[in-house]
């Protein structure tokens, strides 16, 4: 085609596009030349306008006669591909059940963790800043300490020292007990800069967003809040009282924060009241609450971490704590306080894409081992002049067919499943397309993207047969046979690999909490209630505490600063006895008293524990853990001097004993050196052992809840079971566990539908064969083995496969824990004789029912 | 006997009319002088398509030229199958009209 010589007068373009689009294949180059040319003649006659007017005039009034022309065979043949695809799925109810119910459940699984990876991606997405809003880090690499915290002046300081910070909000979250009237409830709040409404975008529902925040006498409050203290009137100007001592006007109510944000707050109080209340407000070195910072569109993330990473000790403070930045949007996957994990996101999406695969095998492996049965109408279709590419996208188009059935199922079973996974996920997702494309999109998605793999094979390999060869007889050519029937164990094989697989781990996440709920944890957690010590029940906690001893169901009490389930403040700068002055002294601390190390039931392995008899206790005396002595390198650590820095100073003392080591952090982490002191006024929490009867259980908590009223009736009574505390550290495992649970089931079940339709396939195939070896007195045990046994095969060739891959993973899983269960042979064993238990059972069924048939159906219609 | 639809005698005439010179344009302007309304090039080339699966036209590729985007003008020629359906509606119509009287119509 010579490009050079084209006429100046071109048809408008989209018209030409459209053009293309409808005029058929077969006319197409020699119509469109048409257009062109009549186009050029009338352009230079009667100028480009009529010429375009014309131009677009044929294309409307072409278009329908192209289309009926052309769509009105298509139309026939796809009636045609509709009916027989009906009529195939008909006639083989059993084929397609399992189809259909394999691909549905897949679906389902991939739909459900579809929308939880969502939920999980979007947090705080939708604030309209979402994007600049970054919380600051502080970092020490000295002593392997990062937490979002820093002190109050930074906030300020980095908003006036770089233009590109457009402005901050400090935040410092608490417990306060509200008061209005006779109503007093406990809520969470936090004190904030004026600037957290219009950085954040949590909307006002009553009051102004400039001012809400502004007059230190001020409190926002959620709207669940607002219900709870004032009902259906205008909460607005209304009195509340805050911890007691501190009343605060309602200037504004914002709508309840949404689930999907890191953020929980039910009220904010202005920020000057913390600030005010703080006796060194000015100190760098304090590191005690959050910023976020709110920057300027398009700023370099990197550069700017740059500049402010020195901010510290441009003011003083010890060389050490850097500054980081954090996005808001990663808070919640990416950080350790956020609540979610990344990785279980990436572990999850796998997990579907596993599952839906398994689903999809199965149709192929279907697909293809019934495919003699639609040789002939391949053959037929071939002759009568279907191309290739006809066939190819018959079979996608049947494929997808079935998968766009599978979906409604699927659909149907989400709507069943999802109470359960809100449950187990502690979330609200629901199926709610309205507003939600990506739902949508993804369900297109699913449904192409199972129909195209499943159809794939059948498309691909069945429409490029011979129909000389199919319609001579030659059904199945002996080389592509074999061919044919190693991709279909190929494909169990792979099937049960990943069922194995996902068995192994299963039992391993299960094993693994089994090992943490069971460890000796070197103390008592059964049986212990804590009360947390607020108002003025700190000081008053020895009479409190004597008043509950005097009930012969509590043998117990001990006030301390945290639950040993989690103790979790790192502290530096103790001193010892020939301690060398180059060594770091980085220590977890935990102010107790007398009674902390009988009520937690801990052995002293070295010296005593604390003791009302020696009055000196209370104010000099420490006790180490073995982790302490073992960093500290003393031989004998008893009586050495030891020195603890306290709010007003150095506190000098003694070591007086060693506690055997205790787990006071989740076992994921090492036991790290501990230190305990006895500090009145320190103390948080009451630790109350009771008797282990439980029919005592709830007229102890009476008792208890009635000594409290007489001593702190301002503050409601709030209890809660150490074991409970306990569980609670490990409950995104628990999760994990049975979610994985769940999944590995759905995916053994899917596993053996496709295992039973195959078995059922190549036992009918084998009819004839059977029905021989019969007459020639085979046994029916003789029979349902020869079945049984190139199943079994394969399941073996799946072992050993899915023990290496798993091995790898369990031990990459376990490594997240410092203290693991063993990775015995014992858990494959049982994976495999599980795997092979569920496929005999499968496959001998089918084996026995063609075993026991009567050779005389079998053989009589030759 | 194998009968045409009258737009393909129609358009089967023309092309023979036309002789050498017979491509879509050209079959397009005579169709539409003869027959006193507008065809459209769909309306032409069903048609035509048709008669070219039927065997009664045969395509040849002429020279490309600028006017029509550089393409190749494709020629239209009546095949000897398609002369014979021609010579029988000739000879249809003829027999039929023979002795027919008059419509008694203004025929100019």
């Amino acid at each position: 085609m010579t490009n050079k010589s084209l006429s100046p007068h071109r048809p408008p373009k989209l018209a030409f596009w459209l053009l293309v689009r409808f005029i058929s294949k077969d006319i197409r180059y020699s119509a469109l030349g048409d257009f062109d040319e009549i186009y050029a003649s009338i352009a230079e006659h009667d100028g480009i306008f009529r010429a375009r007017l014309w131009y677009w005039k044929q294309v409307a009034k072409s278009i329908p006669s192209f289309i009926t022309d052309t769509m009105y065979w298509r139309f026939h043949m796809f009636q045609n591909y509709l009916k027989v695809a009906f009529r195939k799925m008909m006639r083989q109810k059993v084929f397609s059940f399992i189809n259909i119910a394999g691909l549905a459940i897949g679906m389902a699984i991939c739909i459900l963790i579809f929308l939880w990876v969502q939920d999980e991606l979007n947090y705080d997405r939708f604030h309209d800043n979402a994007n600049n809003i970054c919380r600051i880090v502080m970092d020490d690499q000295n002593y392997g300490v990062k937490w979002p915290v820093v002190s109050i002046p930074v906030g300020p300081a980095l908003k006036q020292d770089f233009p590109e910070i457009l402005d901050m909000v400090r935040i410092s979250d608490f417990r306060g007990l509200i008061t209005h009237e006779d109503k007093k409830f406990d809520e969470i709040g936090a004190y904030v800069d004026p600037s957290f409404l219009e950085i954040f975008s949590f909307p006002l529902e009553r009051g102004n967003l400039k001012t809400a925040l502004s007059s230190p006498l001020s409190i926002v409050i959620s709207q669940e809040m607002a219900e709870k203290f004032f009902g259906q009137k205008d909460p607005l100007g209304k009195n509340l009282k805050l911890n007691q001592d501190l009343d605060l006007t309602v200037t504004g109510v914002i709508q309840n924060m949404p689930e999907n944000s890191y953020f929980d707050l039910d009220f904010l109080a202005p920020f000057e009241i913390f600030e005010q209340r703080d006796n060194d407000p000015t100190n760098w070195g304090r590191f005690q609450l959050y910023t976020y910072i709110l920057l300027q569109d398009n700023t370099s993330f990197k550069q700017l971490e740059t500049k402010i990473a020195g901010l510290l000790q441009e003011h003083d403070v010890r060389e050490g704590p850097q500054l980081q930045m954090e996005a808001l949007t990663r808070i919640h996957l990416y950080s350790s306080d956020g609540g979610g994990d990344i990785r279980y996101i990436y572990i999850f999406s796998i997990v579907a894409v596993f599952i839906l695969a398994i689903a999809c095998i199965n149709f192929m492996n279907l697909t293809t081992a019934r495919s003699s049965t639609r040789a002939i109408e391949i053959g037929i279709r071939k002759v009568t002049g279907a191309r290739r590419t006809d066939l190819v996208k018959q079979f996608f188009g049947e494929s997808i067919l079935i998968a766009l059935i599978a979906l409604m199922f699927a659909i149907t079973l989400v709507f069943l499943l999802l109470p359960t996974l809100n449950n187990l996920a502690n979330k609200q997702l629901s199926l709610n397309p309205h507003g939600n494309w990506s739902i949508i999109f993804g369900f297109m998605g699913i449904v192409l993207f199972s129909g195209f793999l499943a159809g794939s094979y059948p498309a691909l390999f069945l429409s490029a047969m011979k129909p000389v060869n199919i319609l001579k007889g030659v059904l199945i050519p002996a080389r592509g046979g074999t061919k044919r029937a190693l991709f279909r164990k190929a494909l169990v094989v792979s099937q049960f690999t990943i069922s194995i697989f996902l068995i192994i781990s299963t039992f391993f996440i299960f094993k693994q909490l089994h090992f943490i709920r069971h460890r000796n944890l070197g103390y008592q957690k059964d049986h212990i209630i804590s009360v947390s010590l607020r108002g003025n029940a700190s000081e008053q906690y020895e009479a409190f505490k004597n008043e509950l001893l005097r009930d012969s169901r509590i043998t117990h009490a001990t006030a301390t600063s945290e639950l040993p389930v989690m103790i979790g403040k790192i502290h530096t700068g103790y001193n010892w006895e020939g301690k060398d002055p180059e060594k770091e002294s980085r220590m977890t601390e935990v102010i107790v008293d007398h009674e902390f190390i009988e009520t937690f039931d801990m052995t002293i392995i070295q010296g005593r524990g604390f003791a009302k008899d020696y009055p000196s206790d209370s104010s000099e005396a420490y006790i180490l853990n073995e982790a302490a002595v073992k960093g500290m390198d003393l031989d004998s650590p008893v009586g050495k001097r030891f020195e603890a820095p306290i709010h007003e100073g150095m506190r000098e003392g003694t070591i007086i004993g060693i506690v055997k080591d205790f787990h006071f952090q989740p076992l994921h982490d090492a036991i790290e050196p501990l230190v305990m002191f006895i500090l009145p006024g320190n103390f948080n929490y009451l630790c109350i052992r009771v008797q282990p009867e439980i029919s005592e259980l709830s007229g102890t908590i009476r008792y208890i809840e009635s000594v409290w009223d007489k001593f702190v009736p301002n503050f409601p009574f709030q209890y809660s079971f150490l074991d409970t505390r306990f569980d609670r550290l490990y409950r995104s495992e628990q999760k994990t566990g049975k979610i994985f649970g769940y999944f590995t089931f759905l995916a053994i079940f899917i596993s053996c539908l496709g295992l039973f339709g195959l078995a059922a396939q190549i036992s009918e195939q084998r009819t004839k064969e059977i029905g021989i070896r019969k007459v020639m007195g085979a046994s029916v045990a003789g029979i349902t083995f020869l079945l049984t046994r190139d199943f079994m095969k394969w399941i073996i060739a799946a072992n050993v496969i899915a023990w290496p891959t798993a091995y790898f993973a369990m031990k990459t899983w376990l490594k997240n824990y410092a203290y693991r269960t063993s990775i015995g042979i014992d858990i494959f064993l049982l994976a495999a004789a599980m795997a092979f238990f569920i496929a005999f059972l499968t496959v001998s069924f089918q084996a026995f029912r063609a075993a026991v048939a009567d050779p005389v159906k079998s053989l009589r219609y030759e | 006997m194998n009968l045409l639809s009258r737009s393909e005698e129609i358009i089967l005439l023309a092309i023979w009319k036309l002789q050498e010179n017979a491509y879509g344009v050209t079959i397009r302007s005579l169709v539409n002088d003869s027959t006193g309304y507008e065809w459209s090039v769909g309306a032409i080339y069903a048609p035509l398509h048709r008669l070219v699966k039927k065997g009664m036209v045969r395509t040849l590729k002429g020279e490309p030229i600028p006017e029509r985007g550089g393409r190749h003008k494709i020629y239209y020629e009546v095949t000897l199958d398609g002369k014979r359906a021609l010579y029988q509606i000739k000879h249809v119509h003829e027999t039929i009209w023979q002795d027919a009287p008059s419509l008694g119509l203004d025929e100019s």
